[in-house]
């Protein structure tokens, strides 16, 4: 019961970015959560490490919501998979968010300023 | 419970899968089989956690939880059904008892009383005087007090009056002796009662018709006329006149004045008669000296307040009122002042209302602790039995708090289960009480109040009994529990349940010793001239208010009485005297010669007739008794009882001094000629000395006429009478009854509370008796390793026996010693405000405190055959 709230504080940090590139990787179409995985490591040149464990309850909780779909499928390679698919409400909620990113990314950097990026 | 639509096994299904694809994937990129999916594993981190995160999103945890914790409680009390049964009763019978007390209090201080309606906007209108020793306590008004309070307070958008009486009715056959009241024609009005059948009086009708209609309740409707709807329009003989009955009022509905109804000696009122009618039905109201007619205050005033006012205006209007009262009548109402209570419920307030509901409640809260304790006790044995199971499941990770609220759980559907059963018990209980004991006029609801209450009992209760062996039963040492240690394990002495026990003995005897000390005083016989008696004397009250009398044919009808009743064969004695034996006589100031009249002492004043000394056995220690000459003529005798000869003379003889009865101009002064014992009074009040004087004083209409008989006075009471109705059959004979049933109905009150308190102790006992036997058991299998090893070094079974008893013995003596102290000090606070209560009887204390012991003993009886019969062999070998 007490590692509840670390869970609760650590998913608190991850939420939005998380759901987000979640939802920019279904963007290209419909995907597993393995492939979810490995896209958004790849396009992030590695960058970004998934955690593994916490995709699929943000995966699930992104259903909830009502933002992507899943449905069991076949993979590329024959195997089970549970495809998710972007929903017409995740698609709105995506432009809606991405935006929203973009002028804080960009607030971010207007206010730590050039001088601080050269140094 | 499940939100989603997702099982958790198809959520597990695809993080296979998943794990699956990454294991796919690190082979394609060159792992062996093994690493890569060691690697997937390592990527995915913590499978468990996600899944539960997965199944938390599904369900709504706590909910989830509390049913789990339910299922499991369930499961283990149908194991051990015994317990969970007994454990079911005991708190039931503990919230029955406090769920019915506070159905009383609810319906007579929370509740709107029958057909009253918004009794909040309601407030009693009381006149007091400020005088030079300070405020005299505010009472009700007379009626010219009311002839200007009725229009003088705009505040109120109504404003109505009623005064009690005792009313001759005589709808059919004999004339029977009712309560009612007279009221304003507003009265229901006010009130805002809608009738049962046909209509109720208003301030619109006709003040010329008022004086002879009458409105009757719906229980008189039921008995007298068979709730048939034809009752409206017919006639009522109420005195001598005769009055049409206009309605019914609604069921149950008796005014404002709770007190009254639970009073037994008053009841509901019956009948409410338009105040106009008052003059026929009251002889102190036909009265016109406006000095008597401002004493007369019989009347209490209400107002219901107008939208938008609040009680401080009508608070100042009600006292401009009084300001006028004043000026008109300066002799009676000099410095008068109004003060106003708002709610209208006979309580003054809300500090009173709950002094109130603390003295009502104390004795079922004392139930209920005896319950809880015993309960905690049978709890913690238990958990001690439980505590592998419960060590089990906190090595397997399980908090303490899931354990300890899992335990709370299983207590919380006891307490519930008890708490329906005990709702049960308890509207049963009411109903008796009204049915047997008290005449109140309406069910006494069972509402949504009383349930809330009942339930926080029932939490309370859970955290009361729960709660500490919750915590006990999870503090164990992990270890040692799982080891199943019962040597020396850490509950081996539970100090706690031995104190649990010893409160339960120390509460059942101090109860059953206070109520003995009720028993004692409502047995007690009131004086020794009437213990002698025996039941060879009876009373007979009548009442000649209302029925056309004046003070000249009253006293008339009285003497016929006098004479008729005390010629009858079988009667030696006949007396009379306007109270009944044991009621309060009626104080009247009085001054001996050469005192200052201003100072008045204030004694009770008996004003006799016939041969009332000896119909009451009273025999003069000093002195003599008043002669048949001076019975005759205005009274210039008087004798005293012991203790006011001895407050105002101190040591000196009284006879031959003289006293000063009376106030002013209406005084009399009559001398000493005999010294009585003093009256032991039945009712809670300290002997304040009394004056017998010759009855040619005051006239009184009330008179209760006293026989004593040669014989066993039982079997007369019909001939009396049957004779008393033969002097004036338009007198209602109110009752005749032997002095026994006089005193027992003095005393009725207190031997309620008394039978009451002893039932209650009793079921304590019974509690306390069962608590004991469940410690003593427990304790036993506790000790089975090291009854053995005792049997096994040759201890002997009489060695084994002796051991559990003297258990017992030290757990009941302390009871004893506790519950002994505890009674001393309740006695001697009940003393302090109830006169008259003797001390502890110490025979009798002692036998109760035998009696514990003796429980104790037998509660030990079967744990120590349990014990000695424990075979050392299989003892052993069971560690």
């Amino acid at each position: 019961m007490s590692t509840q709230s670390d869970d609760r504080e650590r998913l608190a940090l991850l939420q939005g970015t998380l759901d987000l590139l979640i939802l920019r990787t279904l963007l290209l179409g419909p995907e597993h959560g393995q492939g979810i995985a490995r896209t958004i490591q790849q396009r992030s040149d590695e960058a970004i490490l998934v955690e593994h464990g916490s995709l699929y309850p943000a995966l699930q909780r992104l259903e909830a919501q009502g933002l992507v779909r899943g449905d069991w499928g076949v993979s590329g390679n024959g195997r089970r998979a549970r495809f998710y698919e972007l929903t017409a409400r995740g698609r709105k909620h995506l432009t809606a968010e991405a935006g929203r990113w973009r002028a804080m990314t960009a607030a971010i950097g207007r206010v730590l300023g050039p001088a601080l990026a050269e140094g | 419970m499940r939100l989603g639509k997702r099982s958790d096994q198809d959520f597990a299904e695809e993080i296979q899968a998943h794990l699956e694809l990454e294991t796919d994937r690190l082979i394609a990129g060159g792992m062996t089989p093994q690493d890569a999916r060691a690697a997937a594993e390592r990527a995915f981190g913590n499978r468990t956690a996600a899944r539960e995160r997965f199944h938390e999103s599904q369900v709504w945890m706590p909910l989830e939880q509390l049913v789990q914790d339910c299922r499991y409680a369930v499961r283990s009390m149908r194991r051990t059904p015994g317990f969970a049964i007994i454990a079911t009763l005991i708190l039931a019978i503990g919230i029955s008892v406090n769920t019915a007390a506070f159905s009383f209090i609810n319906a007579f201080m929370f509740r709107e009383f029958p057909g009253v309606v918004k009794r909040d906007q309601l407030a009693v209108v009381l006149l007091g005087r400020d005088t030079r020793w300070g405020r005299s306590q505010p009472s009700s008004v007379s009626i010219a007090d009311w002839e200007l309070l009725q229009t003088g307070i705009p505040a109120f958008s109504g404003t109505a009056a009623y005064g009690m009486v005792q009313l001759s009715v005589r709808a059919a056959g004999e004339p029977q002796a009712v309560r009612g009241h007279l009221v304003s024609a507003g009265f229901f009005d006010v009130l805002g009662t809608r009738p049962a059948a046909g209509r109720l009086m208003t301030a619109g009708d006709d003040p010329r018709t008022l004086d002879q209609v009458v409105v009757i309740s719906h229980g008189f409707w039921q008995r007298t006329f068979e709730g048939r709807p034809d009752v409206v329009g017919q006639v009522l003989t109420i005195g001598t006149r005769s009055f049409t009955i206009l309605g019914v009022a609604p069921t149950g509905f008796f005014g404002l004045q709770p007190g009254e109804i639970v009073d037994p000696d008053l009841g509901a009122p019956e009948l409410w008669v338009p105040l106009a009618a008052a003059p026929l039905l009251r002889t102190e109201s036909a009265l016109t000296d406006m000095a008597a007619v401002l004493e007369d205050r019989w009347l209490q005033v209400f107002g219901r307040l107008a939208p938008g006012a609040t009680l401080g205006q009508a608070e100042a209007q009600a006292n401009a009122v009084a300001a006028r009262l004043a000026t008109e009548y300066p002799e009676n109402r000099r410095n008068a002042f109004a003060e106003l209570d708002p709610g209208a419920g006979g309580t003054r307030n809300a500090a009173e209302a709950l002094q109130g509901m603390l003295f009502v409640m104390v004795v079922p809260a004392i139930i209920l602790l005896v319950a809880c304790a015993n309960l905690a006790n049978q709890l913690l044995a238990r958990a001690i039995e439980r505590s592998r199971e419960i060590a089990v499941r906190l090595s397997l990770g399980a908090t303490r708090g899931r354990v300890v609220r899992q335990l709370l759980v299983e207590t919380g559907l006891l307490a519930i289960a008890a708490s329906v059963l005990g709702v049960l018990l308890a509207r049963w209980l009411l109903d008796g009480l009204r049915v047997w004991v008290l005449a109140i006029p309406f069910r006494i609801p069972i509402d949504a109040s009383v349930l809330a209450f009942t339930l926080a009992l029932a939490l309370a209760t859970v955290l009361l009994f729960g709660l500490a062996p919750a915590l006990r039963a999870t503090r164990a040492d992990l270890g040692r529990a799982l080891k199943d240690g019962a040597p020396g394990s850490g509950f081996r002495r539970s100090r706690l349940r031995s104190a649990l026990v010893v409160v339960q003995i120390a509460a059942s005897l101090a109860l059953l010793a206070v109520s003995s000390v009720f028993v004692r005083i409502a047995e007690r016989p009131p004086s020794a001239s009437l213990d002698a008696l025996a039941d060879r004397a009876m009373l007979v009250s009548v009442n000649l208010d209302l029925l056309g009398f004046d003070s000249t044919t009253g006293r008339a009808y009285q003497r016929a009485m006098l004479d008729r009743l005390g010629n009858l064969p079988g009667v030696v004695a006949a007396g009379m005297a306007p109270f009944a034996m044991f009621d309060m006589v009626g104080e009247a100031p009085m001054t001996e010669s050469g005192r200052d009249p201003d100072e008045p002492r204030y004694y009770d004043l008996a004003e006799v007739s016939g041969a009332w000394f000896d119909a009451t056995n009273l025999v003069p220690l000093r002195g003599r008794l008043f002669t048949a000459a001076e019975q005759m003529t205005p009274p210039s005798v008087a004798v005293v009882d012991e203790v006011t000869a001895r407050e105002v003379w101190g040591g000196s003889d009284p006879i031959g001094r003289t006293l000063r009865i009376g106030e002013d101009s209406a005084a009399t002064i009559v001398t000493v000629v005999g010294v009585i014992p003093t009256r032991q009074e039945a009712a809670f009040r300290a002997p304040e000395g009394l004056v017998v004087i010759p009855g040619t004083w005051r006239y009184s209409p009330r008179s209760y006429f006293y026989l004593r008989t040669s014989g066993s006075a039982q079997p007369m009471l019909s001939a009396v009478r049957q004779a008393a109705r033969e002097v004036d059959p338009r007198v209602p004979i109110i009752w005749v009854r032997t002095l026994d049933a006089v005193g027992a109905h003095a005393v009725s009150t207190l031997t309620m509370l008394a039978s009451g308190l002893a039932g209650l102790g009793a079921v304590a006992l019974g509690l306390a008796a069962l608590g004991l036997f469940g410690v003593l058991s427990f304790l036993v299998a506790q000790r089975r390793y090291e009854i053995g090893i005792r049997a096994a070094l040759g201890a002997r079974r009489g060695d084994v026996t002796w051991m559990v008893l003297k258990q017992a013995l030290r757990l009941g003596a302390g009871g004893v010693v506790v519950g002994a102290l505890v009674a001393v000090v309740v006695v001697t606070l009940l003393r302090s405000i109830i006169h008259g209560l003797q001390p502890l009887d110490l025979p009798m204390f002692g036998g109760m405190a035998a009696i514990m012991v003796l429980v104790a003993v037998l509660a030990s009886v079967v744990p120590a055959r349990r014990a000695a019969s424990v075979d050392p062999m299989e003892a052993l070998r069971a560690e």
